[in-house]
């Protein structure tokens, strides 16, 4: 009976490392694209692919990397936040109203990170609790929480920051590697650790491909998706550094806009799916670099920023076919293997 | 003239390598009834499929009045009279029951405007002799599954539909609902509309049809008049097999209660709910669809916790919030509906199988998946589920081996009461079987089950106990010994003085 | 008795229950902070100064109720307003329906390759629009090479596509009532309109149906850039400036009007009048913040508020609405 014969290959674990499969996952393949552009940079421009110059790419796409890691655990479960940009103004702004008002400057670190972590349980809690879609909460939460700079700040800027934050943001270890890059990693590496390794990860996996399953396995959801919206505040603090930083110590109202796009846009290049429950973080840290050398070059090239957001958004656009086509080619073949099996049968 | 309407000559139907209808025949003469039987995956919706003109077969011959057709889409099958009601109910929840009869082939003017009116009135003409209490105007979404079904009956009829085909149209309704469709698709017959009737459910063949066709494998096995052949070979037809027995032996012993509901209420389920289990025993939770057996459950397991009331648990009064609650007291639940509430079909079955309960795999905080997967596939061989690769998602699985991971799953936890919503829903007789044998198998380890079942032979050939609901409350207790299946359906039927 | 219990249900149970609470409480704090809002000319003012997103609601809504979204409208807006503004002031003789048709003409490409997208390769709707707005945003500024208009250099039959009074109101809005009618109508009465509908509320039942789906939704996407596209003209038209970053976060806006409007995020619900009462709604909140001394700043924040405040409000109802349900229930077990 063929029933015997499906009995005897029954649950054989697959162990095996396949080379083949690695080298073309999707991860592999933004490593090709990450090294084509930095192959077409030193070939157009040789004289400025320099050390000096690979730092100051890295340096000037790391603030919004905090903003990818966290945009990773939200786009899991399936939401979605576009207020991380407004939070990230909003933290930064209680960093520097707490300086203004003399207030030591690690504690002005710790206001700001809280008034992050404040901004993200509030739409945490809306999204969970209350059940209202996260698109809607966080569009006009982004309006609340800038709306709030705009009242507290009006048309001024604050200008008395911590003087770290410059340098996290440009100065290098040994004059070699940046600091900005070795934060991203760190934070890279306990992300990747959280949505891979632990159990608060698969529980987001599980989440985010079926939640009403999640709740039936004994799965806290809305609990979980608060802690994961708290995290995405926390991630929008530490982007606050980062993004003042890079800004030389400064902050306004207006600034920062179109940083949640950003985020993203680079989740979505480093294949998390925005219908949740797939991804890994390791996609995410490399479509970071990518967005930074690809803005970078195109800089190079004499392309004006605002143009080098048509080329941002085709690469945006491919990635996705791309991915997508991938994707269902994948499904044919899996659901052909799955309908063998039951013939088999 | 043909005497049969339609008739199906040696059709295939291949998907890739995959060999899903292999020459079947299907004849359907003008006027009758002919039921459709065959276990799930025998082939039973692709030829749906295919003769509504989703699928087109790759060789075979259909002959729709002695003429041979093909058909390329849906609309032109509809043009032909043929129409189908889906298993699973296709319509537009938000919209009114008027535009979701007429949705695709709209009442309108030359530009393209709704004529509102007319189309109001001709659904109305079409829905009352069906069902006089349905409001045309009303969003489907407010309608009841046996009322949406009848929209779906009208909607076929819009069409001027010869031939109707109908997909386990009982599948989720009650007893009372169930005789109302019966009524209708007899009448239909008798109004000249030929009729496909697949069921799972001997009860609808022999009630309604003349005929059985049935289906195995993709193959065709055979054709018999109702009257002519018996229940045990239509089963062997079916199952291809001999089932020796169709319920295995029992072999737990039973002990103390374990677990008391007393007088639980949940507002707008049900009121004042008691009854206890005890250790190796399997309870049946009997009743109507609707009578509160699914929300029962689910308030014990924490899902929504019921109102007042107390449930007790190993002698103390317990209070169960969530399922998390209800889990960490060895509380366990096989849910309903198995792809949205049981399985996640895009992790590995691993995952599913580990997901109620992490905690033992955890090591130095991070999640061995190397332990996962031995202590998986230990579970799985235990409850020999037949899969090719632990890692393959569980949706490459048939609906029995689905379950069994569900169980597994549950397994995987340290539980001592196991609430079976439904377990051998949608699983064909084969495999029910090995669901039976599993559930002695954990009543004989000590598990106490608790067992919501709407098959009356099943709550005779598993259960020890026997507790009906109706409307929301207990409508009794009973021992299978002694009740018979008559006894019980009144229990399950019997109305309040003062009307229905 | 009973027929008034429902009326009063109905009336709570109505999506646009919360709104219009929300609009009473506001007209009332207005009539007595700021009673020069109700003056006419004011009010006129306060609309024809916020047509634009009533257009960009309008848009958006063809695409949330097929259960999509569009985020690149704003970036239309600016891209359009680019094309027409700047070689409106090459041929300043030429007749300004020519512009009107070129706006309509462009904004349908845009959506059309937004629908394109969305509709045949299948792409989840945020992120294909996310990508089209980057592009849209990069020709915006291609095509104006980063320079501004100033009103000299706009011409007077141009302005009066928004501003020429006609029968006392500008051009503008009587372009808006024309869309909120028309569309309306054609949300309510036309088979494609109620296919967005279906759609929307069961894109696998709409298949059966025998209704293309892809097709409708590149429609509806293409209808959406050709409103945003004619919304962009009379942007320009109306303020005699162009720069290109105009419309930024102006989607946020148009989204915000249809969710307050009642139309539902997950697609097949949401009606003209919710939105139209929305639009009024946000125009009356914005104007009367400007009208309050040294409040203009507080306008997002209230915006904001209030948008989480109404859908918090109809979720509520909903909850009440499905309590009250369950309790008629519980009296027949």
């Amino acid at each position: 009976m063929a029933d015997n014969n499906i009995k005897t290959r029954d649950l054989t674990v697959d162990e095996g490392f396949k080379l083949g499969d690695f080298l073309k996952s999707w991860e592999m393949v933004l490593v090709y694209i990450l090294v084509i552009i930095n192959i077409i940079l030193s070939v157009v421009r040789p004289d400025l692919y320099s050390l000096s110059t690979l730092q100051s790419i890295i340096q000037s796409g790391m603030d919004v990397s905090p903003l990818v890691l966290g945009m990773v655990l939200v786009l899991m479960l399936g939401d979605i936040d576009v207020s991380c940009a407004a939070v990230m103004i909003f933290a930064s702004m209680c960093t520097g109203l707490a300086m203004d008002h003399g207030v030591p400057s690690i504690i002005a670190v710790l206001l700001g990170l809280l008034g992050g972590v404040c901004c993200g349980a509030i739409n945490g809690f809306l999204v969970a609790y209350v059940g209202m879609p996260a698109v809607i909460v966080t569009i006009s939460s982004s309006m609340l929480f800038r709306g709030i700079v705009e009242i507290i700040l009006n048309v001024n800027s604050l200008k008395n920051f911590p003087s770290f934050y410059v340098s996290v943001s440009w100065n290098n270890i040994a004059g070699f590697f940046p600091v900005s890059l070795l934060l991203f990693l760190i934070m890279g590496a306990i992300f990747i650790y959280l949505l891979q390794k632990s159990r608060f990860g698969r529980k987001l996996y599980i989440i985010g491909n079926n939640a009403t399953c999640g709740q039936y396995s004994g799965i806290d959801v809305k609990k979980t998706k608060l802690i994961v919206f708290m995290v995405m505040g926390l991630m929008s603090g530490i982007a606050s550094i980062l993004f003042v930083g890079r800004m030389g110590g400064s902050v306004s109202s207006s600034m920062g806009t179109g940083y949640e796009m950003n985020a993203i846009a680079t989740c979505v290049l480093g294949g998390v799916s925005t219908n949740g429950g797939k991804g890994k973080v390791y996609g995410p840290i490399i479509a970071t670099l990518i967005m930074a050398f690809l803005t970078y070059t195109l800089g190079l090239m004499n392309i004006d920023a605002n143009n080098r957001k048509i080329v941002t958004g085709i690469v945006l656009i491919i990635a996705i076919l791309i991915s997508n086509f991938r994707d269902s080619s994948d499904a044919k073949k899996k659901s052909l293997i799955s309908a063998k099996a039951r013939e088999a049968k | 003239m043909s005497e049969y309407i339609l008739e199906l000559q040696d059709v295939v139907k291949t998907f890739g390598g995959v060999t899903a209808l292999n020459g079947v025949h299907f004849q359907l003469k003008k006027g009758e009834i002919h039921a459709l039987m065959g276990e799930n995956g025998a082939g039973k919706s692709t030829f749906i499929k295919v003769i509504t003109g989703v699928h087109r077969p790759n060789s075979g011959r259909m002959l729709l009045d002695g003429e041979e057709v093909t058909f390329k889409s849906t609309d032109e099958s509809s043009r032909k009279g043929i129409a189908a009601i889906y298993q699973h109910v296709t319509a537009f929840p938000d919209l009114s029951v008027t535009e979701n009869i007429f949705m695709g082939q709209e009442i309108k003017s030359k530009l393209g405007i709704y004529k509102w009116a007319e189309m109001t009135q001709k659904a109305k003409a079409l829905i009352t002799p069906l069902s006089a209490d349905i409001d045309v105007n009303k969003p489907m979404s407010t309608l009841s599954v046996a009322q949406q079904q009848l929209v779906e009956i009208a909607k076929a009829l819009s069409r001027n539909a010869r031939i109707l085909i109908m997909d386990e149209p009982t599948a989720s309704l009650s007893r009372n609902e169930c005789e109302q469709l019966y009524q209708i698709t007899e009448r239909l017959r008798d109004e000249g509309v030929s009729i496909i009737f697949i069921t799972h459910k001997f009860e609808d063949m022999y009630r309604l049809a003349t005929r059985v066709t049935v289906f195995r494998d993709a193959q065709y096995i055979g054709n018999w008049d109702v009257d002519k052949i018996s229940n045990n070979d239509l089963v062997n037809a079916m199952v291809g097999r001999e089932l020796t027995a169709m319920y295995p032996e029992k072999t737990a012993k039973i002990g103390d209660v374990i677990m008391e509901v007393s007088d639980i209420s949940k507002e707008g389920y049900f009121k004042n709910i008691s009854f206890n289990v005890r250790k190796g025993e399997i309870l049946a939770l009997t009743g109507l669809v609707g009578a509160g057996r699914t929300e029962v459950c689910q308030s014990i397991y924490g899902i929504m916790p019921p109102d007042s009331g107390k449930i007790i648990f190993e002698g103390k009064e317990v209070n169960i919030k969530s399922p998390i609650d209800a889990l960490k007291l060895g509380i366990g639940l096989l849910p309903e509906d198995r792809q949205t509430q049981g399985l996640i079909n895009e992790l590995p079955i691993y995952q599913n199988v580990t997901s109620a309960d992490m905690s033992k795999f955890i090591k130095g905080g991070v999640l061995d998946t190397k332990e996962e997967e031995k202590k998986a596939i230990e579970l799985c061989q235990k409850i020999q589920l037949k899969a090719s690769d632990i890692s393959a998602p569980p949706s490459s699985l048939s609906g029995g081996n689905q379950q069994k991971v569900v169980f597994a799953k549950l397994l995987n936890c340290d539980l001592k009461v196991l609430i079976l919503d439904e377990p051998t829903k949608g699983i064909d007789v084969g495999a029910k079987y090995s669901i039976y044998e599993i559930m002695n198998e954990l009543a004989a380890s000590g598990y106490a089950i608790i067992m919501v079942s709407s098959e009356m032979p099943e709550v005779f050939g598993v259960a020890d106990r026997i507790v009906v609901l109706r409307t929301g409350r207990v409508a009794g207790e009973f021992d299978p010994k002694e009740a018979t299946q008559e006894t019980i359906l009144n229990a399950s039927l019997q109305v309040k003085a003062g009307g229905q | 008795m009973k027929n008034e219990k429902s009326i009063i249900s109905k009336l709570t149970g109505s999506r646009n229950f919360g709104l219009v609470i929300v609009f009473i409480i506001i007209v009332l704090i207005a009539v007595v902070v700021t009673p020069s809002i109700f003056k006419p000319n004011t009010f006129i003012g306060m609309i024809q100064n916020n047509a634009v997103y009533g257009l960009l609601a309008v848009a958006e809504m063809l695409v949330i109720i097929t259960g999509g979204i569009d985020i690149s409208i704003g970036a239309i807006l600016a891209f359009v307003g680019g094309v027409t503004t700047r070689y409106m002031s090459e041929h300043m003789e030429w007749p300004a329906i020519v512009w009107v048709l070129v706006a309509l003409l462009v904004g349908l490409l845009c959506g059309m390759l937004n629908g394109l997208l969305v509709g045949y390769l299948h792409i989840v709707p945020m992120i294909a629009t996310l990508g089209t707005m980057y592009i849209f945003r990069g020709l915006a500024f291609l095509i104006s090479g980063g320079k501004w208009w100033m009103p000299h250099q706009i011409a007077a039959t141009y302005q009066d596509w928004a501003i020429k009074k006609i029968l006392g109101l500008p051009a503008i809005i009587w372009i808006m009532i024309i869309l909120f009618v028309g569309f309306g109508f054609f949300l309510s009465m036309t088979t494609h309109g109620r296919r967005i509908y279906a759609i929307g509320t069961n894109r696998e039942s709409s298949a059966v149906a025998g209704i293309k789906d892809s097709a409708v939704i590149f429609r509806s996407m293409s209808l959406c850039g050709m409103i945003a596209g004619l919304a962009g003209m009379l942007y320009t038209a109306n303020y005699a400036t162009y720069v290109y970053n105009i419309g930024e976060s102006y989607e946020m806006t148009a989204i915000a009007i249809c969710v307050l409007g009642g139309v539902s995020i997950t697609g097949g619900r949401g009606r003209m009048d919710g939105v139209v009462i929305a639009f009024i709604l946000m125009s009356f909140i914005t104007q009367f913040i400007s009208l309050l001394p040294g409040l203009s700043v507080w306008s997002n924040a209230i915006q904001g508020a209030i948008i989480i405040g109404a859908v918090g409000l109809n979720f509520f109802t909903i909850r009440q609405a499905e309590k009250r349900a369950l309790k008629e229930r519980s009296e027949l077990i």
